[in-house]
């Protein structure tokens, strides 16, 4: 990460918010800051850099299927196709100047800090706005001439930590579920989620796919799952007795139809964890192995 | 219902209109008018001209103290300062040799005045100024890149930069008005 920009050396800082029109449309847009807040927004980004960083220096890569803590140490290359909304947003330049952007606190999505250094690199710091939008909708207690008051103006709360950094390599994740709101991971995973289950199938060449895309097309758990396995690329070397094997292991039920397996009803989901090295057994007492699901896994060694 | 942007500082950008009106009220004030008394018509020939310079002059600073500034990259820019003939030949010249020998021609040419105002401040056009020529710079209009490549807002660039900043490049401009920027460089040079 510090490869990537030099923290030591911040040459501009600038505010910028993304909206929602009535339409629904998106967009981003600067506000003029002053100094104040440009030290604010570095003092945020000093916060999170040293939260961010895994304490032995090896990031974990993120990935679709996985379901995070609250707080991790991840890391993604915008050059995956699932990153397209953050390495937009990391492109983006033109936005247009609103001072009068924060007038209305429930169009906001997320604000966003942006960063150079001395060699023109450029890093942006994002925070989906729920704190933002608490604090104008809440009530806000200061001390003002050593007497508690109500601050009854409209207040701008800038958080402690960026939930993710973007430079234009990669991008930083300290909160996986607002990195997931902010790069529409859904939106992603939900899109074209029937063909990419189908376009499965001509890798694993022994399973029934267009038996599993109907029911991709309806759950999004199923949905990222298919995402996450279309990013693979050691599909195709899985075998048939190997993954019947699993199956019958791991508690997912195959049926036969038309000279492939396809998962029977209630094992769509378990069928395609299986895939995704998210259900496992461990034989380490004679009798039957014991099964589990891996929500969350981390992969040892090569 | 959205509100409109590009519309910030709104009686900052009155003012830089007015001030650009500098040298008018200066001829003015040398021709004078018969149906205002000299003192009257000087002094307040005076203060328009150099009152809205003075606010001006405030905002460059209050900028700069501010460290209001952006980052202006350039996708395209073109160099713009024959805007300034646009202004001599739409502004100074029609109201300069307005007659003012009897009132109605003066409210005439008060009205007028008002009209060019609006106009320039409605249509951001508030950096034709001969003092930013006066103090070597150069108007350009750049084109910032949008989203996904596409073609993103426009700003006027102050800058002395002798030929328009090529594509990619990385200005540090000095926030003026949400539209108007001055090269930082050349700004704290002032």
């Amino acid at each position: 990460m510090r490869s990537e920009f030099n923290f030591n050396r911040i040459q501009s800082v600038e505010f910028c918010v993304s909206l929602t029109s009535p339409d629904g449309v998106q967009a981003s847009h600067l506000v003029p800051t002053d100094r104040s807040v440009q030290d604010a927004l570095r003092q945020v980004l000093h916060t999170t850099t040293a939260a961010i960083e895994p304490d032995d220096g090896n990031w974990l890569q993120f990935e679709l299927s996985e379901k995070y803590a609250s707080r991790e140490n991840l890391r993604a290359p915008l050059t995956a196709k699932e990153m397209a909304a953050v390495k937009a947003l990391h492109a983006e330049e033109g936005w247009p100047t609103n001072a009068g952007a924060l007038a209305d606190p429930a169009r906001l999505v997320y604000y966003f800090g942006v960063f150079r250094d001395d060699r023109r690199r450029k890093l942006l710091g994002v925070r989906k706005a729920t704190q933002f939008k608490g604090a104008f909708k809440g009530r806000f207690i200061s001390i003002i001439d050593d007497t508690l008051r109500m601050v009854t103006d409209k207040v701008f709360k800038l958080d402690n930590e960026f939930d993710i950094l973007i430079t234009r390599q990669h991008v930083y994740v300290l909160h996986p579920a607002a990195f997931e709101h902010i790069a529409k991971i859904e939106s992603y995973a939900a899109e074209r989620a029937k063909e990419k289950t189908l376009e499965l199938g001509n890798l694993i060449t022994f399973l029934d796919f267009a038996a599993l895309a109907g029911y991709v097309e309806t759950h999004r758990r199923a949905a990222r799952l298919v995402a996450a396995l279309a990013a693979r690329e050691d599909l195709a070397t899985i075998e048939r007795e190997m993954f019947t094997r699993a199956a019958k292991e791991a508690g997912v039920v195959l049926e036969l139809s038309g000279g492939k397996l396809r998962p029977a009803r209630g094992s769509e989901l378990g069928c395609l964890e299986l895939l995704d090295h998210r259900r496992y057994t461990t034989a380490l007492r004679p009798g039957t192995k014991s099964a589990f699901i891996a929500s969350a896994r981390r992969p040892i060694g090569p | 219902m959205q509100k409109r942007i590009n519309r910030g500082l709104p009686v900052a950008r009155v003012l830089m209109v007015i001030s650009s009106l500098a040298p008018l009220f200066l001829l003015w004030a040398i021709r004078g008018a018969q149906p205002v008394p000299d003192c009257f018509w000087i002094g307040g020939c005076l203060a328009f001209a150099v009152l809205p310079t003075m606010a001006l002059i405030r905002r460059w600073r209050v900028a700069i103290r501010q460290n209001d500034r952006r980052t202006v990259v350039v996708s395209a820019a073109r160099d713009q300062s024959d805007h300034l003939l646009v202004y001599l030949f739409t502004m100074l010249l029609p109201l300069y040799t307005a007659n003012l020998g009897n009132t109605r021609e003066l409210v005439a040419a008060a009205a007028s005045f008002v009209f060019i105002v609006f106009l320039f401040w409605h249509m951001n056009l508030h950096y034709m100024n001969l003092g930013f020529a006066i103090l070597g710079y150069r108007v350009y209009t750049v084109v910032m890149p949008g989203q996904a490549g596409a073609r993103g807002i426009s700003v006027i660039l102050l800058s002395k930069r002798t030929s328009p900043p090529e594509a990619g490049t990385e200005v540090d401009g000095m926030r003026l008005s949400d539209t108007v920027f001055v090269e930082k460089a050349d700004a704290h040079a002032q």
